[in-house]
C-alpha cells in the first residue's frame, strides 16, 4: 500500500427526481448501508439528505483510498461512518457543514468533511496514513460551482481553448470539460508559482483502457506537490485540492 | 441462455437509468456504463439488483466492480447462469 496523504471527494445532486425516495427501496439499503447507517436514515427526518451524505462520504473515501490501493474493490458496506459522526449527522440542526470519520473494514480511518449548498451535498474525503486524529480542514482548498446545463458551442470553444491537448484527451462530456476547467482555474490561482495542468493519464488495466484519477502537472511536469480529487453530478461539480508540503511531514 | 438474449435484457434494464438518449440509441457491449451511457454509480449499484432480479443471480461487490461495459455484464450474467445451469 502507497503511503501517501490523499483527498477524494463526490457530489450528489439532491434536486435529481429519480433519487428523492431511495431511503424506500430496502434493497439498495441493505447493499449499500451498514445497520447503523440504515437505522441512522430511517429514523431521520431528512433521510433522503442523510442518505445521499452517507453515499457521498462512501465516494470519497473509496476514491481517497483507491489511490494508494489500486487493486481495492469498492464493497460499500466496508466503508462506515462511525457512530459518533452518525449521531451528529443525524441531530444536525442546520445542513451547513459537518466534519467526521468513516473506518474502511473498521481499521483505517478516512476523515471527512461535509458541505451542503443549495440542493447538493458535497463530501471530502481525507486519507492520512498512520494518524487517528485530522482537525487541520484549513489545509483542504475545496470548491463547489453550479455547471452549465445547456452551454452552447461558442462557450464550449473557449472553454477547450483553456485546456492543453493532454488535458482534453481524458474530457469525455460537458460536464467533465466545465469540471476541469473550474479546477485548473481554481488550482491556478492557489498558486501562480507554476503554469498549472490538470490530467488523467491513460492506463492499462486488464487490456482495457481507463483514465486514472486526476494528476496535477506543474510546469508540464507531473507533480505530487498537490493532490486533487474531481466529481460532478447533475448540476453541479465539487473540487477538492490540498497542497502536499503544508501537512506531509517527509515532503518537501 | 444465448448472449442475444442477455445483452437484449441488460439494454432493457439500462434504459430507465440513462438519461442520454442519443448514448442509449448507439449502446453497443463496448459502451462504458460511466463514461459512454453516463449512468453514475448509484444507479449501477441498481444496474446491479436489477439483474440479481431478472436473471436470478447473485453478483458480489468484486463482480460488480468489474463491470466497465454493456459487455462486461452480458459475460458476467452469462458465466453465472451457465454455472448455475451446469450445477
Amino acid at each position: 500500500m502507497n503511503s501517501r496523504n490523499r483527498v477524494g471527494n463526490d457530489i450528489v445532486d439532491l434536486s435529481i427526481a429519480d433519487i428523492q425516495h431511495k431511503y424506500l427501496d430496502k434493497r439498495f439499503l441493505i447493499r449499500v448501508f451498514s445497520q447503523f447507517e440504515q437505522e441512522a436514515i430511517t429514523q431521520s427526518i431528512d433521510k433522503n439528505i442523510i442518505l445521499w451524505s452517507i453515499w457521498a462520504a462512501k465516494e470519497a473515501a473509496f476514491k481517497a483510498l483507491k489511490k494508494n490501493v489500486s487493486e481495492l474493490v469498492f464493497s460499500h458496506q466496508k466503508f462506515t461512518i462511525c457512530k459518533k459522526t452518525l449521531i451528529k449527522l443525524q441531530t444536525l440542526q442546520r445542513f451547513d457543514c459537518l466534519t467526521g470519520v468513516l473506518h474502511y473494514n473498521n481499521q483505517i480511518p478516512i476523515f471527512l468533511s461535509w458541505r451542503w449548498i443549495n440542493n447538493a451535498v458535497h463530501c471530502i474525503g481525507l486519507l492520512i496514513p498512520d494518524q487517528i486524529f485530522f482537525d487541520s480542514w484549513d489545509i483542504i482548498h475545496s470548491k463547489i460551482v453550479k455547471l452549465d446545463q445547456s452551454m452552447d458551442k461558442k462557450t464550449k470553444e473557449l472553454l477547450q481553448k483553456y485546456l492543453t491537448e493532454r488535458e482534453l484527451i481524458s474530457i469525455q462530456s460537458d460536464e467533465s470539460l466545465q469540471t476541469r476547467v473550474h479546477a485548473k482555474h481554481f488550482v491556478q490561482s492557489l498558486d501562480s508559482k507554476y503554469k498549472i495542468e490538470i490530467i488523467r493519464p491513460l492506463l492499462m488495466k486488464d487490456k482495457k483502457e481507463s483514465f486514472s484519477y486526476p494528476i496535477v502537472c506543474t510546469d508540464k511536469i507531473f507533480s505530487s506537490l498537490y493532490e486533487i480529487s474531481l466529481s460532478h453530478d447533475g448540476f453541479w461539480c465539487g473540487i477538492a485540492c490540498s497542497k502536499f508540503g503544508k501537512f506531509e511531514k517527509h515532503h518537501v | 441462455m444465448d448472449r442475444i438474449t442477455a445483452y437484449n435484457k441488460i439494454v432493457s434494464l439500462i434504459s430507465p437509468y440513462c438519461r442520454d438518449e442519443v448514448a442509449l440509441k448507439n449502446v453497443t457491449e463496448n459502451s462504458t456504463f460511466l463514461t459512454d451511457l453516463r449512468i453514475n454509480s448509484a444507479r449501477l449499484v441498481d444496474i446491479v439488483l436489477g439483474i440479481e432480479d431478472e436473471f436470478g443471480i447473485e453478483v458480489d461487490d468484486q463482480s460488480a466492480d468489474n463491470i466497465r461495459t454493456v459487455g462486461d455484464a452480458v459475460n458476467l450474467i452469462l458465466e453465472k447462469v451457465n454455472a448455475e445451469a451446469v450445477s
